[in-house]
């Protein structure tokens, strides 16, 4: 991070004093080209190399056997985050849409800011730099609504992600075990669970920043109850989503050059997206199936619009058929993303096409033959609070909290909205998920 | 930040009254029993030896392993043990794969003024092995303290807050697969920095032997293993090398480390003892006695000397405490199974009253060690032993409580203990075919980074 930040400090103060010319563009490459290769170095070394000869002479010898130790086991903290964002940094000068930051240690804290630094969201310089250098005052207000963001951030992750982790955990250890309705529980609970991760987390990092007075942008918005998967992504990941619309989709033509090159930005965006996501197959195989979803919808789907009819009734309303069709879209794009994720959450892909068999195989029954026990039939004392905190999460997060949690928190009466905070609190303290399960997107 | 001060703590105040009354209920719908009974079922035994206990011995697997076929008894050491001690409560404590810093901790659930009822001791097994990288970066280690979590008395609501928001050293099995790895690759296994000669990039080159160097020890265990990969490791006898090499692979890992002041097992002994010291419990360290007779037939003095130097190592540390600790109240003992066992062994051969059954194998004429039959992992690097040595341990063990003891002794005599003889029987034949049954988790993975990198 030391290394990088340096570099893109350098190459940002270099782009903005040489002017016009092709030396700007040298920095900006050099700088792209730095960052790359520093993130392929630690996470797709190990995938691109494999057990290559020259790997083996590394290992074989004490000066280099470290390097091979490092790609193996070592990823720095949030490198594919700092990374990007130090990348639209430089970017963003060479457009001219920002200044280049001539202080190192100003530029370091940009790039370093603790609560959004190792899993997002990946902030633009304008954005937080001005917030992190403008005078400070603490003020109540940020205060008592980072606290609130703290406390359901650690409601979402503790009691309701780590919770359905036990499950699905258990499935994915050994899925050949289980029948195909656990099948489709498993699949179901991850995609909740690894919503409800990352949402906790970005969360904790807004209200973290919060209360010293710094306001992150919101990363997630409802994903769930989009119509499409191109809705579905302007909610999911918006910090991630919009850099690469920004840095990769509009460069490459994004949609004002027709449907051949849209289609191939698309594609280049969620292939990009799933190797972000992680060095393997599982991972490129996820991008690029959101990719061709995104395609699908953008293209197909959208012609069969005249089935859900008007958008208004002579009083103003939505119809019923809309209200119908929309429906049903919002159900599609859920499920589809829903089945993605088993690529996202396989280790292999083996293992993601035997999940795949065992959900959509008829009459598939697994090798188990004790029925139902285990992960489908939760006990009372140890189980129900899974789906019982997917059920209040599922209900707040559709339906009842139109706001962000803080205001929404806000808008409460005192005794009611601290018998709220006292249930959140009471949910983590006793019901926390026990299985020692880190964030999700800390391995990106 | 003066406006704000105040109302912060005024949240944080009745964030503290939720937090008891959560508490509160939380104990009383007794549903921290419920969890600390699914969490850590080793707390609730732990508060039963403590509370009815007049000894209670804190085991690990060779405490109750015993062989069902060949083993003509198959009591537990402390079974034995209570045998050896009827006049005191004895009680047996044991869990796979636990170590002396699980034993330390497990410390925390001793009552206050427990040892004002009588003279209370503690039996902690030591288990050489359990101080290496292998048993100290194993995959289970996070469950397992996740479990200690409970071996306290703090706040019972805490506990689970701790569960909650993983507050103990979880490090998954990555991590622990990293630190393994570059302990392996690292850490120096020259005894007293330089003694013999050693060699690491390359394993008897043309030219080393003519030279005439007589030892090529490795310097680290990384280049051991990646010699055995290369099938140069001088294993001797006549077991098909292929066949072998699953099993020196696992008596590499586990034994081939040597002990210092840094090792955090060595500290969690200085703990339990201070511990102990505090509370006016006496301890006796029962030393657990390795394979050193498969790991000399696998590696020869090589690894055997490791394995005697860290044995040292901690028979110097206990030799040192019950010395400084003999004169007082408080007292500290220590059971070296192989010296004691040896000793005795030699000294009916000696005699001529016993056959030489079970102490030194061909190449081992000194008695230095236990026969390999005794071990009923099939020759793995456990130190699960039959019930002849099991009954051993619990004999000497109670010589040394008993000891401890001895004003006690005079004042209600002494019981003549019922323990079954168990003559020693060649009970266990190595078998080269076994598939490690018990190795750590990380085993297999490392063959494979062996494999990959190492050949």
């Amino acid at each position: 991070m030391l290394l990088t930040s340096v570099i893109d400090w350098w190459c940002g103060m270099r782009v903005e004093q040489d002017g016009a010319g092709g030396w700007r563009k040298f920095w900006l490459w050099f700088s792209i080209g730095s960052n790359l290769t520093m993130l392929f170095m630690f996470k797709y070394l190990d995938f691109a190399l494999g057990d290559s000869a020259m790997v083996r002479w590394m290992s074989d010898h004490n000066a280099t056997a470290w390097i091979v130790e490092l790609g193996k086991y070592t990823i720095p903290a949030g490198i594919s985050f700092y990374t990007f964002q130090s990348i639209s940094y430089v970017v963003d000068v060479y457009r001219g849409q920002e200044k280049a930051e001539h202080n190192l240690p100003k530029f370091m804290l940009y790039v370093s800011f603790f609560p959004q630094l190792v899993a997002g969201p990946i902030e633009r310089f304008g954005k937080l730099h001005s917030q992190l250098f403008s005078d400070y005052m603490p003020r109540w207000e940020n205060v008592r609504n980072g606290a609130r963001l703290l406390i359901y951030g650690l409601f979402l992750k503790v009691a309701v992600a780590d919770n359905l982790a036990t499950v699905v955990d258990v499935f994915y250890a050994d899925h050949v075990a289980f029948t195909q309705a656990e099948a489709w529980l498993a699949t179901f609970y991850f995609t909740f669970q690894v919503y409800t991760d990352f949402f906790g987390y970005s969360l904790l990092a807004q209200g973290s920043a919060l209360m010293f007075g710094i306001h992150l942008m919101d990363n997630f918005n409802k994903p769930f109850i989009a119509k499409s998967i191109p809705e579905f992504w302007q909610r999911w990941h918006i910090s991630l989503s919009t850099w690469f619309r920004d840095y990769i989709f509009i460069p490459v033509g994004g949609n004002k050059r027709g449907p051949w090159v849209l289609a191939l930005a698309a594609m280049l965006v969620f292939f990009t997206s799933g190797l972000w996501h992680g060095a393997n197959g599982t991972m490129i195989a996820f991008g690029v199936a959101q990719g061709f979803l995104y395609l699908f919808d953008r293209f197909v789907f959208k012609k069969l619009e005249f089935v859900g009819g008007h958008f208004h009734d002579h009083e103003g309303r939505l119809p019923l058929r809309r209200r119908l069709w929309d429906g049903f879209r919002t159900v599609k794009t859920g499920f589809f993303f829903m089945m993605t994720l088993v690529w996202f959450r396989s280790a292999t892909m083996d293992q993601a096409s035997e999940v795949f068999g065992m959900l959509w195989m008829p009459g598939y029954i697994g090798c188990r033959l004790d029925g139902l026990e285990g992960i489908a039939a939760p006990t009372l004392a140890h189980g129900l609070q899974i789906p019982l905190f997917l059920c209040i999460f599922l209900l707040l997060d559709l339906w009842v909290m139109k706001d962000r949690a803080d205001v929404w928190l806000g808008k409460f009466a005192t005794p009611l909205r601290w018998m709220i905070y006292a249930a959140m609190a009471v949910s983590v303290w006793v019901w926390g998920g026990a299985i020692n399960h880190p964030f999700v997107y800390f391995q990106f | 930040m003066k406006d704000i001060a105040p109302k912060m703590l005024l949240r944080l105040l009745v964030g503290v009254v939720v937090f008891f009354a959560a508490n509160f209920w939380y104990v009383s719908s007794g549903l921290y029993r419920q969890e600390r009974a699914k969490f850590s079922p080793m707390a609730s035994k732990l508060d039963s030896a403590f509370g009815n206990g007049d000894v209670v011995y804190l085991g690990e697997s060779s405490n109750t392993s015993f062989n069902p076929w060949t083993d003509t008894f198959g009591y537990s050491v402390s079974e034995f043990l209570q045998m050896y001690l009827p006049q005191n409560r004895v009680r047996g404590v044991s869990h796979d794969g636990y170590h002396v810093g699980l034993f330390s901790q497990m410390l925390g659930l001793m009552p206050e003024h427990w040892a004002d009822s009588g003279r209370k001791t503690v039996v902690i097994t030591v288990n050489m092995r359990s101080f290496g990288p292998s048993a100290m970066f194993n995959g289970n280690e996070a469950s397992n303290q996740q479990e200690a979590i409970f071996y306290s008395h703090r706040t019972a609501l805490l506990n689970r807050v701790y569960v909650s928001l993983h507050h103990y050293d979880n490090r998954d099995s990555r991590e622990m697969e990293r630190a393994k790895t570059q302990w392996f690759r690292t850490r120096d296994l020259r005894i007293g920095g330089g003694a013999g000669q050693h060699y690491g990039s390359t394993h008897g080159g043309p030219g080393l032997e003519s030279a005439g160097e007589e030892w090529f020890y490795h310097n680290t265990v990384k280049w051991w293993l990646r010699d055995l990969q290369r099938q140069y490791a001088p294993v001797s006898g006549e077991a098909n090398l292929a066949r072998v090499m699953p099993m020196a692979e696992a008596y590499l890992k586990e034994f081939a480390f040597l002990l210092d002041e840094e090792n955090p097992r060595v500290q969690a002994l200085d703990a339990i003892v201070a511990k102990c010291k505090q509370e006016q419990v006496n301890v006796v360290f029962v030393l657990l006695m390795p394979n050193f007779d498969h790991a000399n037939r696998l590696f020869g003095e090589e690894l055997t000397q490791l394995m005697d130097y860290n044995m040292d190592f901690l028979r110097k540390r206990f030799a040192g405490w019950e010395k400084e600790y003999d004169k007082g109240a408080f007292k500290v003992g220590y059971v070296d199974v192989q010296r004691l066992y040896s000793d005795c062994r030699l000294g009916e051969y000696m005699r001529g009253v016993s056959e030489n059954v079970g102490i030194g194998t061909v190449g081992n004429p000194c008695f230095d060690w236990a026969g390999g039959q005794h071990y009923t992992d099939q020759w793995y690097p456990t130190e699960h032993v039959d019930a002849h040595i099991r009954r051993f341990i619990a004999q000497k063990t109670a010589e040394k409580i008993l000891a401890f003891q001895y004003r006690d002794r005079i004042q209600t005599g002494v019981t003549k203990p019922m323990v079954p003889v168990i003559k020693p029987s060649i009970n266990n034949q190595p078998n080269w075919s076994i598939k490690m049954p018990l190795a750590d988790t990380c085993l297999q993975s490392w063959k494979v980074f062996a494999l990959k990198h190492l050949r």
